[in-house]
């Protein structure tokens, strides 16, 4: 069969399928702004060859949706995503990575708009609108501090924030923390969830805490009152 | 005199988190009572413990998803120490650190089976040819979406807005936005956050964060090597700008934005 890496040649499926991700890609944007459905041919060889990694990530997930967007509908927007964004594929990744990090996005993307949607609300059934009970809302006592307790609450978060941010330096390291400090969970439960080694969790233990003492030490903090007040670590 | 045992430095966490048991329990409840710095350190993680407990982040201070994928793909130490601090400290963060985790591990295992055969849905196909028709997103040449009057004015505009800008202290990461009238009065410069999303798509956030550009469509013209310089349009939503295309389109790394208030 004749070369038909260049744009304007007929395009064959068998001749596609055998293509490398690479060539594959290549082929997809150069007809893409000159063929339209030769580049959806090329790009239905690229689902065809990651659908079921989609599906996969987007179905496997730690994330639960709303009955009215399914993980169909998820998969659908990941697919769109990856068209769209091809040409940023940097190519000294492997191309799974590059679309199982859409997928991670979108379902990202997914929940928190699902958040930020206050009429869902997963563990509440729907109240009734003519009831004259009042609404929980009504019903709960103001548990607003005063003006003096939020400013020594702030001062203290951004003590603890500063410490953090100077203590920690990529996603291991913050997730360690994380996961120790809020989630009180074991070296052995963060290796699972996130996909490490125990071993690498205690070594990376070991060096956040020699980083927490010596950020201590050199703002002269022996205590964690000290640490808390807001004299410290300006 | 009894011997000091080694600090418990990588078991001291599983400790304060209840996780260990008989005699790995005892053993660092000893050396505690006896080693001045292991037991301040206890003390403060167990402070940090109850400082955390009190609070969670607001949604709207979460980093943007970008970010998070930025941070998690970034083989570079401290691409961020804002980012990393957040989510040392929000669940929710972490919560998606692990799905960018379980999903590069999916990716990494992934092997491509002979004969593999997915089919594309029918809706990412209403997607991907809705967005192929937009209107927006696609290069135009100026003179489609500038009256002539303001096309002939233009560069004027922009190079003088480009010589403001090299004399005051513009960051690279902010990207100046003319609001101009049909007519090319400069009414007022917007400043926009740019950063790539996960997808590498361009994203501009608008710093003032007030959502009164929202809908409203912002140019970017540049000079992509014709008579004509060339335009590609996107609009406003949630404060956020958000290039599609852009991608494909390395001129617009040097292109100008504005928005026209008519």
């Amino acid at each position: 069969m004749a070369d038909e890496s260049a744009a304007g040649v007929e395009l064959d499926r068998n001749w596609l399928d055998n293509l490398s991700d690479e060539e594959l890609v290549d082929n997809f944007l150069a007809r893409s702004t000159k063929d339209r459905r030769d580049a959806h041919l090329c790009f239905e060889v690229i689902i065809a060859r990651y659908h079921w990694l989609i599906s996969h990530v987007v179905r496997n997930s730690r994330y639960r949706f709303p009955a009215w967007d399914s993980a169909d509908d998820v998969i659908s927007r990941v697919i769109f995503k990856v068209y769209r964004g091809l040409a940023q594929w940097r190519r000294q990744g492997k191309l799974s990575s590059f679309i199982a990090r859409i997928a991670s996005s979108e379902m990202i993307d997914t929940i928190r708009r699902v958040g930020r949607d206050k009429s869902w609300n997963p563990r509440q059934s729907p109240a009734d609108p003519d009831s004259d009970e009042p609404s929980p809302v009504e019903r709960a006592a103001s548990k607003e501090p005063s003006p003096e307790a939020q400013l020594v609450a702030r001062e203290r978060h951004e003590i603890v924030d500063r410490l953090l941010e100077d203590v920690c330096r990529d996603w291991k390291d913050s997730v360690i923390v994380n996961e120790y400090i809020t989630g009180n969970k074991s070296g052995k439960e963060i290796a699972e969830k996130y996909n490490m080694s125990e071993d690498l969790v205690y070594q990376r233990a070991r060096r956040l805490k020699v980083r927490l003492m010596n950020w201590l030490s050199e703002r002269g903090i022996t205590s964690a009152e000290s640490l808390l007040t807001s004299t410290v670590a300006k | 005199m009894t011997k000091k045992s080694e600090h418990p430095d990588s078991r001291l966490f599983d400790y304060l988190n209840g996780k260990t048991e008989g005699a790995e329990t005892r053993l660092i409840d000893e050396h505690l009572s006896g080693c001045d710095e292991c037991a301040s350190a206890a003390a403060v993680v167990r402070a940090m413990k109850n400082e955390a407990s009190e609070s969670e982040a607001p949604s709207n201070q979460h980093p943007d998803v970008s970010e998070l994928a930025s941070f998690f793909y970034s083989t570079q130490e401290s691409v961020s120490s804002q980012v990393a601090g957040h989510i040392a400290s929000c669940s929710s963060c972490a919560e998606a650190i692990a799905q960018y985790s379980a999903g590069e591990r999916a990716a990494l295992d992934y092997q491509v089976a002979n004969g593999t055969r997915g089919e594309i849905p029918a809706k990412a196909w209403d997607l991907i040819r809705e967005w192929e028709e937009s209107s927006f997103a696609k290069l135009k040449p100026a003179g489609d979406v500038i009256n002539r009057e303001l096309l002939e004015r233009l560069p004027r505009i922009l190079k003088a807005q480009r010589s403001h800008a090299v004399s005051g202290t513009r960051d690279a990461q902010r990207v100046p936005v003319l609001v101009i009238s049909g007519s090319g009065e400069v009414n007022s410069v917007e400043y926009f956050e740019e950063s790539m999303d996960s997808s590498g798509t361009r994203v501009l956030k608008h710093t003032e964060g007030s959502a009164r550009f929202d809908q409203r469509v912002v140019h970017a013209v540049f000079d992509a090597g014709g008579n004509e310089p060339v335009v590609i349009s996107e609009l406003i939503q949630s404060d956020t700008l958000r290039f599609e295309q852009a991608g494909r389109f390395e001129e617009l790394r040097r292109a100008n934005f504005f928005i026209i208030e008519e």
